[in-house]
């Protein structure tokens, strides 16, 4: 009997329902009871309301007759623009990547590379599945090499709502930028069971591998948050700042904040004394468009700030020394840090303003052994190959190997602008005498003074930035008053450079 | 209906339920409470709010946005009642994220070589959490030590112009 058109839409909704029902109404409870929504609800959250466009929802696991399968993919809009998105589903078979699962993912990212979308991958899954067998990891290796394919072309965001573990970290490893939610994210290669079966040792998901962990100790995860609704609402907030793809700019974002708008307390936050802490974001805050500024990597390798801002309506990203950290060295995570993030705006078109206050690289055995030199190469290399524009301000101290790697005029910075207070030289006062006057202040009834005395001098003979700007290493010294003005007009002069490298395969980054 | 004065500039604020209209353009407002601060997302942009106590808000306040300072005043009525809440927290991890580690339980270590220049507390003395213990001098910089956590100070492991090394303790804590 042939079947109306009323039977055959019935069944069609049947089976939409049934899709999108997940794993059933019991463990959709028990997902809620963990504090975690479902991949739907997240979905929902994420985008901008009604954008979602399913696809696949009618694809079942190999060899079942019906599905829903553990991912839902499809494609949406964040801010009016396209995005392109996978979410495991939890309450299906405990989110784990099958074959299906694979094919799925790997179709959505197919098409987020080929139309230039960003796309964003919800996680809570507990690993590859282990009926399906060698299936499941060509699922996993497909997703790395699609991964790497589509880094630097659009922008890929890695959302950790649920267990990562094993093979499934380094998707979103490979990854732009990794959210996690506290309390319910957790990333690692092995477990806890397994740790204790093979060394012995004793340790919880959380400690091991939890949010807090990854935004702090490890670097892994670049925003640690608290609640879903919230993570979700940061993820949307960074794509703001951030082009759908590499042939693209930044969205422009209209500002009244006046290009011109002098900010008397840029003369106090940096202390006379140069050995007194401050926030270099108090600096940010009254130089970016109505004090908004989106820092990344917060609470990892303090000692360097960076983060996202606009200026005069265009994203900017920002680099800055944080002396009241570490004093505001140089060390190996910050380096990685910010020559990351440095890659990360040249890949996506976003200048780079560099705020500079340096004492140094960190000296001594442990940053030595860990491979100082190779990590702090890693920062040299990120800006000396960056194309955008790149402007830099010297607010006060500028040492040495230090001076050179803050965005200097010799790897090819293009503005660069020091505070009156400003110090370039090849170290520290205290040190230059150390070397220079060795034997005097040896000989010295009191060496100590005798070396402060040196030293003031030293100071005051090469302590400014008259020296540098002499050579036109440092391009003006400015009001620091006027340092917003200064930024946003040079930006505007920059817009459209277009610097090039010579053509190679790829460079070789220290690694 | 109110006129609020911040950062130099006046504005027409009304409240209405979630969205708030300033000079006659209307945003959809949603706050995040936090225990440091509330993260308040107007249209596409969030910012980080830190408010004074409910019973000292009023005009002439001193509020912070984005970690940035400001002096709130308004005549009028704000009216129409605080947007609603959301109940999740906001604030991101916070502290920490520095390698050397104490062996001490309880112990502050030196994140860097250096000495110790002064000491702001003694054995005995209850401290909250951010505040300042003592002042390291290393790599040319007064590096401020403040306690990780609230507590009491059980005892200073060092004492004034002593040389210290990364990782080594200087305050213990309980």
């Amino acid at each position: 009997m042939t079947k109306t058109v009323q039977e055959r839409l019935a069944e069609l909704n049947e089976r939409k329902d049934e899709a999108r029902a997940g794993g059933g109404e019991r463990r959709v409870e028990a997902q809620h009871g963990r504090g975690k929504l479902t991949a739907r609800e997240r979905i929902e959250l994420l985008l901008d309301e009604d954008t979602f466009e399913e696809i696949d929802a009618l694809v079942r696991p190999r060899g079942a007759d019906r599905g829903p399968e553990a991912v839902v993919t499809g494609w949406g809009r964040i801010d009016g623009r396209p995005v392109y998105l996978f979410s495991y589903d939890f309450t299906v078979s405990g989110g784990s990547l099958s074959e299906t699962v694979g094919e799925k993912i790997l179709k959505v990212m197919d098409l987020a590379l080929m139309t230039g979308a960003p796309i964003i991958g919800i996680q809570d899954s507990g690993g590859a599945r282990i009926q399906d067998g060698p299936e499941s990891l060509r699922g996993f290796g497909e997703m790395f090499a699609m991964n790497t394919l589509a880094s630097g072309v659009v922008p890929q965001i890695s959302v950790i709502m649920g267990p990562c573990a094993g093979g499934a970290v380094y998707s979103p490893a490979i990854t732009d930028f990794i959210f996690m939610t506290s309390g319910t994210g957790q990333m690692y290669i092995t477990g806890p069971d397994v740790i204790r079966n093979v060394t012995g040792e004793e340790i919880d998901h959380e400690t091991l591998g939890g949010a807090t962990i990854h935004a702090t100790r490890s670097g892994v995860a670049h925003f640690a948050i608290e609640g879903e609704e919230e993570t979700l609402s940061e993820v949307r907030r960074l794509l703001s700042y951030l082009p759908s793809n590499n042939a693209e700019d930044p969205p422009f974002f209209p500002t009244e904040h006046p290009t011109h708008a002098p900010e008397e307390e840029l003369l106090t936050i940096v202390p006379d004394e140069p050995n007194r802490p401050y926030d270099v974001r108090d600096i940010i805050y009254r130089i970016v468009d109505d004090a908004d500024f989106f820092e990344v990597h917060e609470t990892f390798a303090q000692n360097v700030v960076v983060g996202f801002a606009r200026m005069g309506g265009q994203t900017v990203g920002f680099v800055g020394n944080q002396p009241m950290h570490l004093a505001g060295v140089l060390d190996i995570e910050a380096s990685r840090k910010a020559a990351r993030f440095v890659r990360t705006c040249d890949c996506f078109n976003i200048p780079i303003i560099t705020l500079v206050d340096i004492p140094g690289y960190l000296p001594g055995s442990s940053q030595e052994y860990g491979g100082i030199i190779t990590h702090g190469a890693k920062l040299l290399f990120a800006y000396s190959e960056a194309t955008v524009p790149k402007i830099a301000v010297v607010l006060r101290k500028a040492y040495g190997g230090a001076y050179l790697v803050m965005s200097s005029k010799h790897l090819r910075g293009d503005m660069n602008f020091a505070w009156p207070a400003a110090e370039v030289a090849v170290m520290g006062p205290e040190q230059a005498v150390g070397i220079i006057n060795r034997r005097e202040i040896a000989e010295a009834d009191d060496p100590e003074a005798k070396r402060d005395e040196l030293a003031e001098d030293f100071s005051a003979r090469f302590g400014n930035p008259y020296i540098p700007a002499g050579r036109g290493f440092v391009d003006d010294v400015i009001d620091p008053r006027e340092t917003r003005g200064k930024i946003i007009t040079s930006l505007e002069m920059l817009r459209n450079k277009a610097d090039r490298n010579p053509p190679k395969k790829h460079g070789n980054i220290p690694l | 209906m109110a006129t609020v004065t911040i950062g130099g500039r006046t504005y027409e604020v009304e409240v209405r339920g979630d969205t708030v209209v300033v000079d006659g353009e209307e945003f959809p407002v949603t706050i995040a409470r936090g225990d440091a601060y509330d993260t308040v997302t107007a249209g596409a942009v969030s910012y980080r709010v830190a408010l004074p106590d409910e019973d000292a808000r009023e005009s002439g306040m001193a509020i912070e946005v984005d970690h940035r300072p400001f002096t709130l005043e308004y005549e009028g009525r704000l009216g129409g009642g605080p947007a609603r809440p959301t109940p999740r927290a906001s604030s991101a991890a916070a502290g920490g994220g520095a390698p050397a580690v104490s062996n001490v339980p309880g112990g502050v270590a030196a994140q860097l070589s250096g000495k110790v220049l002064r000491i702001e507390v003694q054995a005995g003395d209850a401290v909250e959490a951010g505040q300042l213990l003592l002042v390291l001098e290393a790599m040319k910089m007064e590096n401020e030590i403040n306690a990780p956590k609230a507590g009491t100070v059980k005892e200073v492991t060092v004492s004034e112009g002593a040389q210290v090394s990364e990782g080594e303790t200087l305050v213990i804590l309980e």
